[in-house]
C-alpha cells in the first residue's frame, strides 16, 4: 500500500498523519499527570512495605537488614495462620450472603418497580447511606445488637429468650451480618447497572419462546448480570481486606483478621512484621482479584 | 410502546409480594441503627449509650464542643471533635478537587484511543485494590524513612487521593461513555479549537456528571479512616477523632457526634443535589404550545 | 476565490491494517451543488464526509476546501459546517445561543451575532423560537436549528450527516424541500450522506454511489437511474430486473443477450468492454405485464408468485423457469391485471430501448 502510494506520488501514511498524531499526543499530555501521581501514590506504599518486610525487627523500631524472620515468623505462628484463614473464610462467608441479600433488591427495583421516579427514590434510599460515615454506620449497630441492645429487649420482652442473647453482638455472624448491610451498597450498585442494561426484549423473547420465569431467571438474567456480580464482589473483597474497625466495634476483637493484625504490630512499633503483614496481604489478594477479573472487563462495562 | 412490566414474572404475583416485603425489611436494616442512634443521642445526661431512655436532653450535644468538666469523671474519650471536623473539611474539599480535576483529565485523555490506554487503565484501579491498612502502613514508613513528620494534610492527602481518585475516574468514564460526541463534534465544525469547545460545550453538559464524582471525592475522604490512622499524626481528622472515642468508653456522645457527621454528609449531597439539577439551561417564557413543523 | 468547494484528489482512508474505508477517491463539488453521496453501509461515505470535515484525517491523498489544502487542518481551522443526525445541540444553551455560538467562535461582535443570528433563524422559519430551551423543540424544529447554526457561519461547504434520519416520513418530504430551497437560497455546497435512495434523488444535482470505498457512478439522478453504468449500480439504484446472460451479437447500438431465462435484445453503450457475460436490466415500471397478445421486443412467460399493493400501483413479482424472477410495476392497473395471483401464468414484455446491457 506504501509502495503503491508512493508511486503515485501521494505522501505515505506516516508522513501525512499529522492530525493523529497530534490528537495521540494531547490524549498523552492529559493523561500524564494522574498517571505519574497514581504511579507514585501506589508504588510508594508497595515499595515501602515490600522494603520494610525485610528489615531487622528490633524491640522500638527496626533496624535496616534483609531477612526473611519477619514472614518466617508469620508462617510458623499459629495465630497468625488461623488469622489468615479466619480472614479468608470471612471473605467465603460475606460475599455470597451479599449476593444473596443484595440480588433481590436490585432485582426488585430493576424489574417490579415501574415508575421511574420510584426507582430512583428507591436506589438513592440505598446509596445515601454510602455517602454518609461508615464508621457511624458501624457504631450505630451498637445499641441495637448490643447486651442490653434493643433486639435483645424486645426479645425478652415478647418472652422469645429468657437472658440476653450474647450472640447479637461481639460475634462473628453479628460480624458477617453488618459488614453485608454496611458495605451492600457496593453489591447493589453494580448488579442494578448491569441488569438495567438488560434488554427488555431479551426476555420477552425468552419468554415467548417457552421459557418458565425461572429458566429465565437462571438462562437469562443471570448470566447477563455476571459482570455487575463480579464488579460487587470485587469492590467489597478489596474493602474487606483493608477493614479493620467492624472487627473491633462489632466482632468485639475476640477473633482477629489481617488487617487487625497489621495495626496491632504498628502499634507496637513493630513496623517489619507489620510490613510482612501488609505484604501477605497484597499477595493473597491477587489471585483472587485476577479471578474476578476473568468474570468481567471492567473497562467495557463502564 | 408496550409496559416495561415484569412479563418473565407476570404470574408469579406473590414473588412481587415477598420481594416488596424484603426490600422494605431490607431499607429497614440500613436505615434502623440510624434511627436508633438518633433517638439516643438524646439521651438524659444519666443514660447510657443503650436503651431505655432516661429521660430527654441535648446535654451530649452540649458536651461536644465542651467536654472538660465532669468528662474524665466518666472516663469519656476527650475529643476535639470541633478542630477534628475542620480539619477533615478541608482536606475532604481539598482532596475533592484535585481527584475531580484529575479524573476528568484522565477520563478525557481515555475517549481517545491511545498505545497503554490498557494499562493505565488497570494502574488507575490498584488505588483501590491495595488493602487499605497497607497503604497507609506503607505510607507512613515511606515519610518515616525520608525523616519527613506525618501531618493531617500533607501526609495525608496522597493516600485519599489514591483512595478517591479511582471512584471519581470510573464516574467520569462512564459519564464520558454516555456523552454524545457529536455536540463536540458541532462545535469544532463551528470553530471551537479543542479547548473552547471542552470550556464552552463538553464542560457544561457533564457538570452534573462532575459534581457526581465531586461528591464521591468529598464523602469517600472526609469519612476515610483505614489508610488515615497510621499517616495523620498527632492531630485528628474526624473519623480517628470517633474511632478514639470509641476506644475507652462509649458514651451518647458518640451517637451525637454520629447524627452531626450524618447531617454534614446529608447537607453536601443536598447542596450536590441542587447543583446537579441546576445546570441546564432556563427558557426565559415557557408555557408556550409547541410548534409542530 | 475558487468555484469548486471542495477537492477530493487521491483521497485514501484506512483503518488499522484490514480495513480500507476510502479507495483513492477523487471527486469535485462545484459551489453552489448539492451533492449527495449514497451505497451500502461501510461504503466509505460517512468517512469521506468525516474527511471533509476533518474529524477523521486521510491516510493519503489531499483535501482542498475552496482551493486551500486543508488535508491536516483541525476541523475548527476549516470553514465548514455539519448537520447531524441527532442534531447535536447544545443542551445547555437557547435556540438563539445555539445559533450564535460560530459566530461567538468566530469572535463577531454580540450585535451583529444577534442580528445575524435572527436573519438565520427567519430565514429557516423559526424565529418565534429564539428564546427556547433546545428540549422544548420537536425533532423538525431542532433540525432547523441545526441549519440555522451551521449556515449562519457561512461555511464553504455544508456537510450533513443522515440529516433527516430520525425525523418521520412526512417530516421528512417537507424538510427535503426545504433543503433544496437552502441550498438555492444560499448558495453553499450542501454534502449529503444518506442510506435512502430516494431523499438522495429528491434533493441533489449530482448522486454518488459507492460500494466498498471506491465510486461506483456519480451523475444526475436521472442519469444513475436510468443509465447504471454497472451492474453494482443496476442493483444498488432502483428496482430493476436483472437477467444474466451473453452477447451474442450487437447491431446499431443494440446488443443480443442469451441467458437461461431467454433471448433478449437491449441497448448497449458505444464505449462498453469487449465482453461477453453481461447482465441486462430492465426497470420494473418499464415492463408490463400481456395480456393480449401484443408483441414488444423481448418477452418472458412465468407464473405469478406474489404482488404486493403500492398506493397507485401493484407489483408483480413473476417466476421464471429458469429460476430467475421479474418484478413488474403495473401504474393504476385495469381490473384484469389487478386480478392476478398466486400460480396465474402470464406474459412479460419490454422494449428493447428500456432495456440496457451492463458488465460487472
Amino acid at each position: 500500500m506504501t509502495a503503491l502510494a508512493e508511486s503515485r506520488g501521494v505522501p505515505a501514511p506516516s508522513a501525512g498523519m499529522t492530525l493523529t498524531k497530534k490528537r495521540a499526543r494531547q490524549a498523552l499530555l492529559l493523561v500524564a499527570a494522574p498517571t505519574i501521581l497514581m504511579a507514585l501514590f501506589c508504588g510508594i506504599p508497595l515499595v515501602s512495605v515490600v522494603v520494610f518486610s525485610f528489615y531487622k525487627p528490633w524491640a522500638y523500631g527496626m533496624k535496616p537488614g534483609f531477612v526473611l524472620d519477619n514472614y518466617i515468623e508469620f508462617f510458623t505462628t499459629a495465630t497468625y495462620l488461623q488469622t489468615l484463614g479466619f480472614t479468608f473464610l470471612i471473605a467465603i462467608i460475606v460475599l455470597p450472603l451479599m449476593v444473596l441479600l443484595c440480588y433481590p433488591v436490585a432485582y426488585y427495583v430493576c424489574f417490579f418497580v415501574k415508575s421511574e421516579r420510584l426507582k430512583l427514590y428507591i436506589l438513592l434510599l440505598c446509596i445515601v447511606p454510602f455517602w454518609t460515615s461508615a464508621l457511624i454506620r458501624m457504631v450505630a449497630w451498637l445499641p441495637l445488637l448490643g447486651r442490653k441492645g434493643l433486639i435483645n429487649q424486645i426479645l425478652m420482652g415478647i418472652g422469645i429468650i429468657d437472658e440476653p442473647a450474647e450472640i447479637l453482638l461481639y460475634s462473628e455472624p453479628s460480624m458477617v451480618f453488618s459488614m453485608a448491610i454496611i458495605w451492600s451498597v457496593f453489591m447493589i450498585g453494580p448488579i442494578y447497572f448491569s441488569m438495567a442494561k438488560i434488554d427488555r426484549q431479551v426476555i420477552e423473547a425468552a419468554r415467548d419462546l417457552g421459557a418458565s420465569a425461572w429458566t429465565t431467571f437462571w438462562k437469562i438474567i443471570v448470566p447477563l448480570t455476571k459482570p455487575g456480580l463480579a464488579t460487587g464482589i470485587l469492590f467489597v473483597f478489596v474493602v474487606m481486606m483493608g477493614e479493620f474497625a467492624i472487627q473491633k466495634f462489632i466482632g468485639g476483637g475476640k477473633t482477629t483478621m489481617l488487617a487487625n493484625v497489621l495495626i496491632q504490630q504498628q502499634g507496637l512499633l513493630q513496623w517489619p512484621a507489620a510490613s510482612a503483614v501488609a505484604v501477605v496481604m497484597v499477595l493473597v489478594s491477587i489471585p483472587v482479584i485476577v479471578l474476578i477479573f476473568q468474570f468481567v472487563n471492567l473497562r467495557r462495562e463502564l | 410502546m408496550p409496559e416495561p412490566t415484569s412479563y418473565h414474572v407476570a404470574r408469579f404475583g406473590w414473588v412481587k409480594i415477598v420481594l416488596a416485603v424484603y426490600v422494605v425489611l431490607f431499607v429497614l436494616m440500613l436505615y434502623g441503627p440510624f434511627i436508633v442512634m438518633v433517638i439516643l443521642s438524646f439521651q438524659g445526661e444519666d443514660g447510657g449509650p443503650t436503651f431505655p431512655m432516661q429521660g430527654t436532653s441535648v446535654f451530649w450535644y452540649e458536651r461536644l464542643f465542651n467536654p472538660s468538666g465532669t468528662a474524665r469523671d466518666i472516663g469519656e474519650y476527650v475529643g476535639d471533635f470541633g478542630n477534628a471536623g475542620l480539619r477533615s473539611l478541608v482536606l475532604a474539599l481539598l482532596v475533592m478537587c484535585i481527584s475531580t480535576v484529575l479524573a476528568t483529565m484522565a477520563a478525557q485523555a481515555m475517549r481517545a484511543r491511545f498505545l497503554g490506554a490498557g494499562p493505565i487503565f488497570y494502574l488507575y484501579l490498584v488505588g483501590i485494590m491495595i488493602p487499605g491498612v497497607t497503604v497507609g502502613l506503607g505510607h507512613a514508613l515511606f515519610w518515616q524513612g525520608i525523616g519527613i513528620d506525618k501531618h493531617w494534610l500533607g501526609t495525608t492527602l496522597p493516600v485519599h487521593i489514591l483512595w478517591t481518585f479511582p471512584f471519581c475516574f470510573i464516574v467520569m468514564l462512564t459519564v464520558f461513555n454516555r456523552f454524545d460526541r457529536s455536540t463536540e463534534e458541532a462545535a469544532m465544525c463551528l470553530g471551537a479549537n479543542s479547548w473552547r469547545t471542552f470550556w464552552h460545550i463538553t464542560l457544561p453538559i457533564m457538570k452534573p456528571g462532575i459534581m457526581a464524582s465531586a461528591l464521591f471525592g468529598f464523602t469517600l475522604s472526609f469519612d476515610e479512616f483505614a489508610r488515615t490512622v497510621l499517616v495523620a499524626g498527632s492531630q485528628n481528622t474526624l473519623p480517628l477523632d470517633v474511632l478514639g472515642a470509641t476506644t475507652i468508653r462509649i458514651t451518647p456522645r458518640i451517637f451525637a457526634v454520629g447524627v452531626i457527621i450524618t447531617l454534614i454528609s446529608f447537607a453536601v449531597i443536598g447542596i450536590f443535589g441542587y447543583l446537579m439539577t441546576a445546570s441546564r439551561y432556563r427558557p426565559r417564557f415557557t408555557g408556550q404550545e409547541e410548534h409542530q413543523v | 476565490m475558487s468555484d469548486i468547494a471542495v477537492d477530493l484528489i487521491d483521497v485514501t482512508k484506512r483503518f488499522g491494517r484490514d480495513i480500507l474505508a476510502v479507495d483513492e477517491m477523487t471527486l469535485h463539488i462545484a459551489q453552489g451543488e448539492y451533492i449527495s453521496f449514497i451505497g451500502p453501509s461501510g461504503c466509505g461515505k460517512t468517512t469521506t464526509l468525516r474527511m471533509i470535515s476533518g474529524f477523521e484525517e486521510p491516510t493519503a491523498g489531499q483535501i482542498l476546501i475552496a482551493g486551500r489544502d486543508c488535508t491536516h487542518l483541525e476541523p475548527h481551522e476549516r470553514n465548514t459546517a455539519m448537520v447531524f443526525q441527532h442534531f447535536a445541540l447544545f443542551p445547555h444553551m437557547s435556540v438563539a445561543q445555539n445559533v450564535e455560538f460560530g459566530l461567538r467562535m468566530r469572535k463577531v461582535t454580540a450585535a451583529e451575532r444577534s442580528q445575524r443570528a435572527l436573519e438565520m433563524l427567519r430565514a429557516v422559519d423559526i424565529e418565534d423560537l429564539a428564546d427556547r430551551a433546545i428540549q422544548q423543540l420537536s425533532g423538525g424544529q431542532q433540525q432547523r436549528v441545526g441549519l440555522a447554526r451551521a449556515l449562519v457561519t457561512r461555511p464553504d461547504v455544508l456537510l450533513l450527516d443522515e440529516p433527516l434520519g430520525s425525523l418521520d416520513a412526512n417530516l421528512r418530504l417537507r424538510m427535503q424541500r426545504e433543503l433544496r430551497r437552502l441550498n438555492t437560497d444560499f448558495g453553499v455546497a450542501f454534502v449529503h450522506v444518506t442510506h435512502t435512495q430516494t431523499e438522495a434523488f429528491a434533493v441533489s444535482d449530482r448522486v454518488v454511489i459507492m460500494n466498498l470505498g471506491r465510486i461506483e457512478q456519480i451523475g444526475p439522478p436521472e442519469e444513475v437511474t436510468h443509465r447504471p453504468k454497472n451492474l453494482f449500480v443496476a442493483q444498488f439504484v432502483g428496482k430493476n430486473n436483472i437477467l444474466a446472460g451473453e452477447i451474442t451479437g450487437v447491431d446499431g447500438g443494440i446488443a443480443t443477450v442469451t441467458g437461461p431465462s431467454g433471448t433478449f435484445r437491449a441497448r448497449i453503450a458505444d464505449d462498453a468492454p469487449e465482453r461477453r457475460d453481461c447482465h441486462v436490466v430492465v426497470r420494473a415500471s418499464l415492463t408490463n405485464l400481456l395480456l393480449n397478445g401484443e408483441a414488444p421486443d423481448n418477452t418472458v412467460e412465468g407464473e405469478v408468485s406474489f404482488s404486493i399493493f403500492e398506493t397507485s400501483q401493484i407489483e408483480f413479482n413473476i417466476d421464471l423457469p429458469s429460476g430467475d424472477s421479474i418484478r413488474v410495476d403495473e401504474h393504476e392497473p385495469p381490473p384484469a391485471i389487478a386480478a392476478l395471483k398466486h400460480g396465474d401464468r402470464v406474459r412479460v414484455g419490454w422494449n428493447a430501448d428500456d432495456a440496457l446491457v451492463v458488465f460487472e
